[in-house]
């Protein structure tokens, strides 16, 4: 590559790096002008931050109660849908390619024809107005993609891996914990970080199956925040709002993202 | 095969149960209140959060029963009471925007608390527009709780600077124009009138007691066609679009959605604007805005106002309805009337406390007292979908009819017939 390809290959680069950058940063500078600010006055600081964390139960409730919520529907999904891709790809029994396709048909189901019978459901399990309910309802939502990408990772490991285990004294659940989990190791974080970017993001379920404000989530709550009186809406604890929420899916998704893409090439390039 | 034959009576029994949701239910037993330490459950939308929060404050510090309140976004408040009154699941205490009580009182969400009205000795004076949105088949579902309505709000130190008489706000929707133009012409990033020309609501809000203080009309009797097609609603927004094209409206305004459709009055940047009346309690007035407050014109005079706000019934599942009652009987009473409603600067929901002391403080709240007794709700069972969606055939005529190609008259003509069939279409 020569030195004015080069140069500009970087310089396109960057300009694309800034064209994605600008929104957020223009989010974070928006989130620590004052609140006069606002109406076009000038000042820096935290008063927005402030006020957010003051608004209704407080950020840290709001903070807390979404962890929790993602917390349960990640740890599901990764458990049910690694269970289920092994099975799927390891475990031969009649049916399990329709029965594949019928979880994938699941997607095809609109969201929202299901809300009042989940309802209903959760009211029977003891689990509405529950955040662990919450997040079961999440963990169900990722079970097509979640199983679709471990069958997927399961099925690019040689069949060889697991018979040597076995070979050599594993049980099917040891080889399973001791040699699979390593190789769909980058399936298993794809899979936690879309549901966990799912549970974190998701307003419509915490809205139907949360009756109590002190449970809302961070989604929720900041509509809550965007939508006040008309014409009285505080942009400016919206856009710190907006800042917190986004960035532990920044920090999850750097933190993760050399797995996450491996992930996706394990699963479309086989051996 | 157990999982299947489960599968199985799980969804008999959620069909059976959403099946048998609809129609208005019974009175849910008896007609007495009681304060015996009941904690009863209430819902809202976040823009009445602040008042409905106060009143379930004083009702909490005063008596053994406890209210606990719960707020939704506005936006997606009618999917959640929606998905509740499915799963019958509603709250005790339901508040809801009036334009859709009809929808509700018709579809079986509210308790029939037409007994318990019957038994408030103020029941002739509370608010008769609300009353009537919430009425079905001659019962009543809900009383009013929270009143917005629009009226003009005007700035007098702009109306000063341009010569005017901030004493004498204009009295016609000419004068008003006239008024903005003078307005307009300092200059200095001054508007003479500003409007939310993406926001259907807000013009609906705004612009429709200017019909009916013209002697028009909007929607028949019954809320199932429209009858915006008609010569003085082509005036009314032939009017604004006139403006608009004058340059007496930003040109920001052809796209405010809603948000900050108030943003520049608040600023002291605007001469004239219709808008809510509970939009006095968050402005700050000083050098550059004094508020002024009069009724909403006519072409040729009169007045008229949207009377808008909440109202407020016990959800149709509740097992506490008494406890309920009594805490929204007490919301319509003297002591919460005036003691906390007036003196935050709401409007009183009764019609025999309008002259309260609070009232009498603030002349601007007798303006909007006064309205509350002579403005109009429109009722329709599709109100929502008919006018306040912003997919819904209104919002494009409104746009069409102020800011589009044609003329407004051909705009209304043209899309009334689309407005008429989501009104009469099931709900």
């Amino acid at each position: 590559m020569t030195r004015t390809r080069t140069g500009a290959f970087y310089l396109t680069g960057a300009a694309l790096a800034v064209l994605f950058l600008l929104p957020m940063l223009w989010t974070v500078f928006s989130s620590v002008r004052g609140r006069e600010a606002a109406s076009g006055g000038d000042g820096w600081g935290l008063a927005n931050y402030q006020r957010l964390l003051a608004y209704g139960s407080g950020l840290g409730t709001y903070l807390t109660n979404t962890v929790v919520v993602a917390v349960v529907a990640v740890s599901v999904t990764v458990v049910t849908t690694t269970l289920g891709g092994y099975a799927m790809v390891r475990l031969p029994f009649p049916g399990r390619n329709v029965l594949f396709l019928v979880t994938l048909a699941v997607l095809m189901v609109p969201y929202t024809t299901i809300l009042v019978p989940l309802y209903i459901l959760l009211g029977w399990l003891g689990l509405q107005n529950s955040l662990v309910g919450l997040g079961l309802v999440l963990a169900v939502l990722q079970l097509p993609f979640g199983l679709f990408m471990m069958r997927n990772s399961f099925d690019a490991l040689p069949a060889e891996l697991e018979e040597a285990a076995l070979v050599d004294g594993c049980t099917i659940t040891g080889a399973l914990r001791r040699v699979l989990l390593r190789g769909v190791l980058p399936g298993i974080v794809t899979v936690a970080l879309f549901s966990f970017l799912a549970a974190w993001n998701e307003f419509v379920a915490p809205l139907i199956f949360l009756t109590d404000g002190s449970k809302f989530t961070l989604p929720v709550a900041l509509f809550n925040l965007q939508s006040g009186s008309l014409g009285s809406v505080d942009f400016g604890a919206l856009q710190a709002g907006v800042v917190v929420s986004a960035l532990p899916c920044v920090a999850v998704f750097l933190v993760l993202q050399r797995y996450y893409v491996r992930g996706f090439t394990s699963g479309a390039l086989k051996g | 095969m157990i999982a299947r034959v489960r599968a199985a009576v799980v969804m008999a029994a959620v069909l059976a149960l959403t099946a048998c949701q609809g129609g208005p239910p019974s009175s849910g037993g008896g007609t007495g209140s009681v304060d015996d330490g009941t904690t009863i459950t209430m819902w809202t939308r976040s823009p009445t959060a602040t008042f409905s929060q106060t009143l379930v404050d004083a009702y909490n510090a005063s008596h053994k029963n406890k209210v606990k309140l719960t707020v939704f976004p506005a936006d997606s408040y009618q999917q959640k009471v929606g998905t509740a009154a499915g799963a019958k699941q509603l709250p005790d205490v339901l508040a809801s925007d009036v334009v859709y009580a009809p929808n509700y009182a018709a579809n079986g969400v509210f308790m029939d608390i037409t007994e318990r009205v019957n038994q408030l000795p103020f029941k002739a004076s509370l608010a008769p527009a609300h009353m009537k949105a919430a009425a079905h088949d001659g019962k009543d579902f809900a009383v009013p709780h929270d009143i917005d309505l629009s009226a003009m709000f005007y700035n007098k130190v702009l109306f000063t600077r341009a010569g005017l008489d901030p004493a004498k706000p204009p009295t016609t929707l000419d004068e008003m124009a006239a008024d903005a133009k003078k307005i307009n012409a300092l200059g200095g990033g001054v508007n003479g009138y500003f409007f939310g020309g993406a926001c259907p609501g807000c013009q609906l809000f705004t612009s429709w007691p200017m019909i009916w203080a013209s002697g028009g009309t909007v929607l028949n009797d019954q809320g199932t066609a429209s009858t915006i097609d008609n010569p003085v609603a082509a005036k009314v927004y032939s009017l604004l679009r006139q403006m608009h094209a004058d340059g007496l409206v930003p040109a920001s305004a052809k796209d405010e959605s809603g948000p900050t459709w108030t943003q520049s009055f608040i600023d002291g940047k605007i001469g004239i604007q219709p808008m809510g009346a509970t939009a006095l309690q968050g402005m700050k007035e000083g050098p550059d805005l004094q508020v002024g407050v009069a009724p909403i014109p006519g072409l040729t005079g009169g007045s008229s106002s949207f009377v808008g706000g909440d109202v407020v019934g016990i959800g149709a599942n509740s097992q506490h309805a008494a406890a309920a009652w009594d805490f929204i009987a007490w919301t319509l009473s003297d002591k919460a009337q005036v003691d906390v409603v007036a003196k935050n600067k709401n409007i009183t929901v009764r019609s025999d406390l309008a002259g309260n002391t609070y009232a009498q403080q603030d002349p601007r709240l007798g303006v909007f007292n006064k309205l509350a007794e002579q403005g109009q709700t429109p009722i329709s069972v599709n109100f929502g979908k008919t006018y306040n969606d912003t997919n819904g055939p209104w919002t494009q005529t409104v746009i069409d009819a102020v800011f589009g190609a044609g003329d407004p008259a051909s705009a209304l003509h043209e899309h009334n017939a689309a407005i008429t069939e989501s009104l009469a279409s099931g709900s």
